[in-house]
């Protein structure tokens, strides 16, 4: 309905999903107040990768063939593995239920945008159900701040073509997909050093499933995908070396399915993860990881009532500690209207490669950051040659591994269906996190630079109440509306803060002083209180409106008052709104729109640099 | 000759009672701002090629008797290069253009704010080393933190009092507010200069006094 072939805007028109910028740019999801490194995100449950700076660019996603959007909220490690601490995302592509179908729209919009979608699905005499899709994007970019050299998003293109196959024989049914994306764009470091940024990425997938036994069923899946991204200059360059980023992915997993009863059922399986990078800035030419998993689940019932799933994995890494993550959930349904959901959950997320192995030196600020296992080598060659002047770790803080971020979820939602045309959702939630990465300075070079590394930190909890409801006053009249209230804070700041140890100065012209407990504002970039809500109206002659207004309260994105926590005292984005509006008409096969996004042209170049102002557009789709 | 001598134990009496006035009258502790102190510096990392050269240039001296910088090569309290601060006493760390540490001067950084930071502890001091300023260098370490990308700020670190033992045996404590040119209310790496340093501080005039 958002009219959009990027995932940031088709998640970003769930009630209840928020996207926010990332520091790394690009859109992000934050659920539950966790950022997107924490969120896993899949297509038809296989995971995607290229997370450069840690965070994924939901813009590099097309949609234009997904039918459905499951989100899991919460720590749900004991499925997927690592990195489903606040929640997975896992995006099913359409199948076609006809001999032949066909769906085709171009959409031009601001920057000179164009974007073509194509959707051809097909099935044969024999059961071959194949689909086809093929997304051409392409942008001029735009510029928020004219007095500089640099456009804040350059020119690009884009392409995303997909293809999967579904076939059934016997007691076999196969699916196989291939995903491939290739995006160009332009980037300019100063005025001498320029060039193309290319992105290459693809995924391969086959699963098949044997259902010959009776109550037992096996799957075994296989997947590899590649993410590639190098910088190629066009101009000279001699000092600046062109960085690249090589990372590829296989996996495969066995899984039996045994139907104990209609209600009781067990899922038993085993998996192999193979991992590498290569890329600049990198302490080893390339890293690799293969990793274990062993996983079982167990859905059955207590009452007439209540069902419950409990789900145990384990991981085996050979750089890190291995995880347990255990899961348990629990539903009943306490009359017809009103139901109630308690669910308790680990999570983890392992240390990144560059998180183990970076070797970065900032050139123009002079400081190097090193990964933690890079750390431990470097800064013995460089104690040997003289070059450190000050060691601010303990020799003892390189013993051991970087241990993965855990968390632990707790959720209690209850859900009531009024009539049938209301629905009401409540959820409390609090996710506490441990062993948080973050870098700090381990220690200082002769030449005054100092090194930074990375370690297990930082305790951090986030904790809220979310609200959805849905009201559909008659067929033509729809309107959802979500709420997120949201505390997200440090363990740590919150100590310190509580021990008298930090200090904030409102001005460079007044005085520090001490702070207290309520000038903590929390976590950067988090919103106490965000609100979306959309509303569709048709009219009987197929004319439809739509209307969606986004909510955030105010935030913060930088420290400036230099105490390391984001207080009272230190700069915010103000609260803000921001509403998209279409129309739309149904002739025949062809649906005609007229649309805008971000219609009230809300900015603020300097601290949403995503945000390009108001968007205007039209699309015309073709539906066979 | 009785009568120079009278004169004399006469002008003993009228001199030990002034210095006795004196002993019990003791001078106001100075309390003042010092704006743009600009300390520059060479070398470093070029922002534009990365390559590194060895930092010089040198040192801003600041005297607090005076209240102000000076050139002198033994009157001098600390002293101001880019973000390195150094103190008249104890070893050169051997730096290009650092000067000679002629007197013992030494100096702490306290946790609190101008207010509350009342006494020296003396135990605390210490003086710059062949190994590192007593100051430590680098965001985060001393009296500032930096900010990394995109912002690149240099933030004075609230709750940062910097107590010295002057070069004379006096003592002052001193609290920077900010390293950009005028301290503006929202610098910009990009746009503000740096190397400008504003700070409150309070002297102690007083010999052997280490309250303020």
């Amino acid at each position: 309905m958002s009219n959009s072939s990027r995932l940031s805007d088709i998640l970003d028109d769930q009630i209840g999903i928020f996207i926010v910028p990332d520091f790394g740019g690009g859109n992000g999801i934050q659920i539950q107040g966790l950022d997107s490194e924490y969120t896993l995100l899949l297509v038809d449950g296989y995971p995607i990768i290229g997370r450069q700076s840690g965070t994924l660019d939901l813009d590099r996603i097309a949609v234009g063939n997904i039918e459905k959007i499951e989100i899991i909220k919460g720590s749900s490690s004991s499925l997927y593995g690592t990195d489903a601490i606040g929640g997975v995302v896992n995006l099913i592509t359409a199948k076609t239920n006809e001999p032949f179908s066909l769906n085709s729209n171009y959409k031009f919009s601001s920057f000179n945008t164009n974007d073509f979608s194509l959707n051809i699905g097909a099935i044969s005499e024999k059961g071959h159900n194949i689909n086809a899709f093929l997304n051409l994007f392409n942008s001029k970019g735009y510029d928020l701040i004219e007095t500089d050299l640099l456009n804040t998003i350059e020119p690009f293109k884009n392409l995303t073509a997909f293809l999967s196959h579904n076939f059934e024989f016997k007691d076999l049914s196969f699916f196989s997909s291939f995903r491939m994306f290739r995006e160009d764009q332009k980037f300019r470091l100063n005025e001498s050093i320029y060039g193309n940024n290319i992105i290459n990425e693809s995924n391969f997938n086959t699963s098949v499933s044997l259902n010959k036994f009776d109550r037992l069923s096996f799957v075994l899946d296989n997947y590899f995908t590649r993410y590639k991204s190098e910088e190629n200059f066009s101009s000279l360059s001699i000092n600046t070396p062109e960085s690249f980023f090589d990372q590829s992915l296989f996996k495969s997993e066995l899984r039996s399915i045994f139907e104990i009863n209609k209600k009781n059922k067990l899922i038993i399986g085993f998996g192999i993860t193979n991992e590498s990078l290569k890329r600049n800035n990198f302490y080893k030419n390339k890293v690799t990881q293969n990793s274990f998993n062993y996983f079982v689940q167990y859905e059955g019932f207590i009452f007439e009532n209540t069902n419950y799933i409990f789900g145990a994995r384990y991981d085996q890494y050979g750089e890190y500690d291995s995880e347990f993550s255990p899961r348990f959930a629990i539903r009943t349904q306490l009359n017809e209207k009103i139901s109630s959901k308690i669910s308790i959950g680990k999570g983890f997320k392992t240390p990144d490669f560059r998180q183990l192995y970076f070797n970065f030196a900032n050139s123009s600020s002079g400081y190097s950051v090193l990964g933690f296992n890079a750390a431990k080598e470097i800064i013995n060659n460089l104690q040997a040659t003289g070059q450190i002047s000050n060691l601010i770790i303990s020799e003892n803080e390189f013993e051991g591994n970087l241990k993965p971020e855990t968390s632990i979820s707790f959720n209690f939602g209850i859900g009531i269906k009024t009539e049938k045309n209301i629905s009401f959702d409540i959820n409390f939630f609090r996710n506490q996190i441990k062993n948080l990465i973050d870098y700090k300075i381990i220690a200082t070079k002769t030449n005054g630079q100092n090194i930074f590394s990375y370690y297990n930190l930082n305790k951090v909890y986030t904790q809220g109440i979310e609200l959805s409801s849905l009201f559909n006053l008659n067929d033509n009249i729809n309107f959802k509306i979500g709420y997120q209230f949201l505390d997200a804070k440090d363990n740590d700041a919150i100590k310190r803060i509580n021990d008298g140890d930090v200090y904030a100065r409102i001005s460079p012209n007044s005085p520090a002083f001490l702070i207290q407990k309520e000038d903590y504002f929390g976590l950067f970039n988090r919103s106490k209180h965000n609100i979306n809500s959309k509303i569709t109206f048709k009219t009987k002659n197929n004319l439809q409106f739509y209307f969606k207004s986004k909510f955030r309260s105010r935030y913060g994105l930088v420290d400036k008052n230099g105490n390391d926590i984001l207080d009272q005292f230190d700069e915010f984005v103000n609260s803000n709104i921001i509403s998209d509006i279409s129309i739309s008409k149904e002739i025949n096969n062809y649906k005609i729109t007229l649309g805008s996004d971000n219609i009230f042209n809300y900015k603020d170049p300097e601290n949403l640099p995503n945000n390009p102002g108001r968007i205007i557009y039209s699309k015309i789709t073709i539906t066979l | 000759m009785r009568t120079t001598t009278t004169y004399l134990t006469l002008f003993l009496l009228i001199l030990s009672s002034c210095s006795k006035d004196n002993e019990v009258q003791l001078m106001d502790v100075v309390s003042e701002r010092y704006d743009n102190l600009y300390a520059p510096q060479s070398g470093g990392v070029d922002p534009r090629t990365g390559q590194f050269t060895p930092v010089s240039g040198e040192f801003i001296k600041f005297n607090f008797s005076l209240g102000q910088i000076t050139t002198s090569d033994t009157d001098w309290d600390l002293a101001f290069r880019g973000t390195s601060i150094i103190v008249n006493g104890g070893e050169s760390l051997g730096t290009i253009d650092e000067p000679v540490r002629t007197g013992n001067a030494a100096v702490y950084i306290a946790t609190g704010t101008m207010m509350s930071v009342t006494e020296v502890n003396l135990q605390q001091l210490s003086q710059d080393s062949s190994v590192g300023y007593a100051i430590a260098e680098g965001g985060g370490n001393g009296w500032y933190t930096y900010q990394g990308p995109p912002v690149n700020l240099i933030t004075p670190t609230p709750g940062k009092i910097l107590v010295f033992r002057t070069n004379d045996g006096k003592y002052a404590k001193m609290e920077i507010l900010s390293y950009y040119k005028d301290a503006p209310e929202n610098p910009d790496a990009y746009t503000s200069e740096s190397r400008y340093y504003t700070f409150n501080y309070q002297y102690q005039p007083n010999e052997g006094i280490t309250v303020f």
